[in-house]
């Protein structure tokens, strides 16, 4: 080799040596010193965490048919950033999304990182613009709460939120059950989304919510409702109660509230609308609650079946005047006071019974305390203590002065229904747990409250009441029907009494009866419970017996005698 | 000059052919062939695991979508099986609410129900 050679060799080598000392340098730094923060990089760019939404629990109706289901759905969303040509993305979102193409221009030229576009479309319509792959518009998954039934039982049913958790109703009150755990899942992808076959993966399963089996009749919560609602438009009501249960079993089978909503549509929902006002909304019952006097009467041996009283058209009570509607001065028994919903009548006896005594039956039938439903937002109603009754124990005697809700009236009648047994009134017939096991509802709590005698004679005044008083229009050919009804003034906050609450509360068949309904009707005209709410009890009862398989005489009972 | 002694004749061994005393060549072929087959065999079985797991990958995102679908559809289900509906489309076909139910009732002697010979 020549010297210059050796030379050039030599500079070759040292700038390799030079060359080979960098790259082991840099990889000595990269695989040790900072090895760690490049393999999280790396992971970071190959694995990805998604979240498992849970399935919310579904809600069934005693048949077992669907009244609320989760159901798949996706959000779009986008990063505005990312994307180049915000008009021809808005123009295709706007097509799918069949919405304006401006206003989607709006949403995604907002100066932020995230955006959402629609929230919980369909399936095909998201599908659909994922496969656009456009820069910056991503779907993500988040299950929709639905409806099938639309506005079926909505106020018992309630809605949820955008966090899909309940705001009212059932889907509020068993939020917790209903429910799940949302899991997730740790996988490497390639560049394309791929998953790596071989890759990391970890998986926690999604604990779906429990179901819950409720009471209700759907068929007969239909006809309830659309009876009412056509009584409220009939009469311009400003709206109506109804509910109806099995005085036997305390279920109750139908519960309306009008005005309604359609809990598909959140958006749209009237706050005032949301109410459950059956067990919300505390009214004074009126006339309806007459039966609680004529209970304590007979029961205090105030006055005996069959025996009659000297009713005046008019009496003065302290420095108050009642004075009666309809009878004339005139001698009447108890069937003839509650026939002829007679207020001087049902005032003289409560003056026999006394406060603390008539206070005591109210107490015991319910009155001022929850029904144990167990329903978000039940009122309890209003039962002044009786040592503040120096003046108003008439009206107390004649539904005026306090507030029951419809249930608590539905409650009184069904323990008249059941032979002076209250039942503790229930929506929940069972439910299935997060791990799938079934449970039932345990049975109703229950207790006497009237002797068994007390309540068939009463239930045979209210017999009368509808087949020759004031609830003549409640009546269901084929069936003996018992019931009351009642007209009552409505107080307004602010402005004190003003307008009427019309009500009737009836059950069938009178001797057995298997089927107690209450319907009340907010300022309706005509304003008389017996004009107004009568008829929609007899047009639903009429089909309750086809839909709940009620016969006219039950096994066992002896015929009713004309 | 003193002459020195002739050195002594060495005894030497007898030397004889020995059969296959030079060293054995081993052949490499073999192992080259089963260091090819592990490669090849090791590498076909990764790309059928790899094949199997985008295959299973799909038919896991398949089976997801086939259940999203029987989610859908069942709510479909419930929605036109929803009393509603249905008292909607009988409406529309004209059917009305039945009347008044009839009923017979059997005359409550001892020979009610009893079968006749």
């Amino acid at each position: 080799m020549t010297k210059g050679g050796a030379r050039r060799a030599t500079t070759l080598a040292i700038a390799l040596l030079l060359a080979m000392s960098g790259i082991g340098l840099r990889l000595g730094y990269i695989q040790g010193v900072r090895s760690d923060a490049y393999a999280a990089e790396a992971r970071a760019q190959r694995v990805r965490k998604i979240v498992l939404p849970a399935r919310r629990g579904t809600i069934l109706d005693r048949n077992g048919g669907d009244l609320a289901v989760s159901i798949p759905a996706r959000t779009i969303y986008a990063n505005p950033k990312a994307i180049k040509d915000k008009a021809k993305v808005a123009g295709e979102l706007a097509s799918l999304l069949h919405t304006d193409q401006y206003s989607v221009l709006q949403t995604i030229s907002r100066n932020t990182a995230f955006v959402y576009v629609a929230r919980r479309i369909g399936v095909v319509t998201a599908d659909n613009i994922a496969k656009l792959d456009e820069p910056g518009i991503g779907v993500l998954d988040e299950p929709r709460r639905f409806y099938p039934g639309g506005g079926l039982a909505a106020n018992v049913l309630g809605f949820v939120g955008t966090d899909q958790h309940g705001l009212g109703g059932i889907e509020y009150g068993y939020d917790q059950l209903l429910n799940g755990t949302p899991g997730w899942q740790i996988l490497e992808e390639d560049p394309s989304g791929n998953r790596i076959p071989d890759g990391e993966f970890k998986e926690q399963p999604p604990v779906p919510g429990g179901d819950i089996k409720l009471t209700l009749d759907p068929d007969l919560q239909l006809v309830a409702e659309r009876a009412l609602a056509d009584q409220v438009k009939a009469t311009h009501a400003k709206g109506g109660m109804l509910v109806a249960l099995d005085p036997r079993t305390g279920e109750i089978v139908a519960m309306v509230s009008n005005p309604s909503f359609d809990p598909n549509d959140v958006g749209k929902i009237d706050p005032k609308t949301i109410h459950n006002r059956v067990v919300t909304d505390a009214y004074e019952p009126g006339s309806i609650n007459k039966v609680i006097t004529a209970s304590a009467a007979l029961a205090g041996g105030v006055i005996k079946p069959g025996e009659h009283m000297w009713i005046p058209a008019g009496v003065h009570i302290g420095d108050a005047y009642f004075r009666e509607d309809r009878v004339p001065d005139e001698s009447l028994d108890l069937k003839g006071i509650l026939t002829n919903s007679s207020n001087v009548g049902t005032i003289l006896l409560a003056e026999k019974v006394g406060a603390s005594s008539l206070d005591q039956y109210f107490q015991r039938f319910g009155y001022g305390q929850s029904t144990g439903l167990g329903f978000p937002g039940e009122s309890p109603g209003l039962l002044p203590s009786a040592g503040r009754w120096t003046t108003s124990l008439p009206t107390m005697a004649i539904g005026q002065g306090l507030s029951v809700t419809a249930l608590q009236i539905a409650q009184v009648y069904s323990t008249i229904a059941n032979d002076g047994v209250m039942v503790e009134p229930r929506l929940v017939s069972g439910w299935v747990d997060r791990n799938g096991i079934s449970h039932n509802a345990s049975d109703a709590r229950s207790h006497r409250v009237i002797p068994q005698t007390i309540a068939r004679e009463v239930r045979d005044m209210l017999r009368n009441v509808v087949a020759e008083g004031t609830g003549k229009n409640a009546i269901v050919p084929g069936y003996d029907v018992a019931g009351k009804t009642g007209t009552a003034r409505k107080t307004v906050e602010g402005v004190g009494y003003q307008g009427y609450y019309a009500s009737f509360v009836g059950m069938l068949p009178a001797r057995a009866p298997q089927f107690v309904m209450a319907v009340v009707l907010d300022d309706s005209t005509p304003y008389e419970g017996g004009l107004a709410a009568a008829p929609v009890f007899a047009q639903v009862a009429n089909q309750a017996v086809r839909i709940l398989r009620i016969a006219p005489q039950p096994a066992g009972v002896p015929p009713v005698q004309p | 000059m003193a002459s020195r002694p002739a050195p002594r004749a060495r005894s030497r061994p007898d030397l004889k052919v020995v059969p296959g005393g030079a060293k054995r060549r081993v052949s490499l072929v073999p192992f080259i062939a089963i260091l090819i087959a592990t490669v090849f065999g090791v590498t076909g079985i990764r790309a059928a695991q790899g094949q199997d797991g985008l295959k299973a990958a799909r038919l896991e995102q398949l089976y997801s979508q086939e259940q999203e679908t029987h989610v859908l559809l069942s709510a479909q289900v419930a929605e036109l099986s929803s009393p509603g509906r249905i008292a909607d489309e009988a409406g529309k076909l004209g059917l009305v609410p039945a009347s008044n139910p009839v009923f017979l009732r059997l005359p409550e002697t001892s020979d009610a129900g009893k079968r006749i010979p």
